[in-house]
């Protein structure tokens, strides 16, 4: 963290202001990514999308769930990107057994596979572990997604009847 | 597959705990889950209302088409 800082600041400097810089990016030659958190509230991504416009050819690229930090709240998905424009190619994005972003609310728990970085927000996939006896969320309907479900692992049901009173809702 | 549109809802009544793959066309509704972990303390669990609320952001409302 204290790296982080001493860094921050041989490349920013001390002020917060920096009334020349858009005239120096315009100056830019090189091929740049700029990368901006899209729930960054000190700048936000209008901010940023501002910024990569005053750098000629600039490609500008938001972190999904990322605030003001990137390279600390979400190094994976940062060093990706960054690897990606380097590399210029796509990267395979690889979740290793045990590993992903977990959502857990109740006895409910979402382990995010992919997030829709990897895939221009085409596809998200999670795996899901629902506690036994546990109700699902109240019936709804989506209007602007499609999802799918499929079984990975479960026990088949036990033939005695559960009472509802003993059922914990779950929420999705 | 679960279509737009299309009520639905699930449960697992069995003993063991069920783990199931979950698909999202396009990835919207992944910040949902975030949204509800964000929202409640370690341990808890939301309330429907609170979960109805979540569901608003993400163009999802309840149904009630199926008993």
């Amino acid at each position: 963290m204290a790296g982080n800082h001493a860094a921050l600041a041989v490349y920013g400097g001390t002020s917060m202001t920096d009334p020349g810089l858009a005239a120096r990016l315009a100056a830019v030659r090189i091929p740049t990514l700029v990368l901006w958190g899209e729930a960054d509230r000190i700048a936000d991504p209008d901010y940023g999308r501002a910024y990569a416009a005053a750098i000629p050819g600039a490609t500008y690229t938001l972190l999904r769930g990322t605030g003001h930090l990137p390279q600390l709240e979400t190094p994976g998905q940062t060093l990706r990107a960054v690897r990606s424009a380097v590399l210029r190619r796509a990267e395979v994005s690889v979740v290793p057994p045990g590993e992903g972003e977990l959502t857990v609310s109740g006895p409910v728990t979402m382990r995010i596979l992919e997030d829709g970085t990897t895939t221009a927000h085409r596809l998200g996939l999670g795996e899901i572990t629902l506690a036994p006896h546990t109700e699902g969320p109240p019936q709804h309907r989506h209007a602007r997604h499609d999802e799918g479900f499929y079984m990975v692992a479960a026990r088949p049901v036990s033939p005695s009847v559960t009472p509802p009173t003993t059922r914990r809702r779950a929420h999705w | 597959m679960v279509p737009p549109g299309a009520p639905h809802t699930f449960a697992n009544p069995g003993d063991e705990p069920a783990v199931l793959l979950n698909t999202f066309t396009p990835d919207l509704y992944v910040q949902y889950f975030r949204d509800l972990r964000d929202m409640i303390r370690p341990g808890g669990a939301p309330t429907g209302e609170a979960v109805v609320g979540v569901m608003a952001r993400y163009a999802t409302e309840p149904a009630t088409d199926y008993a």
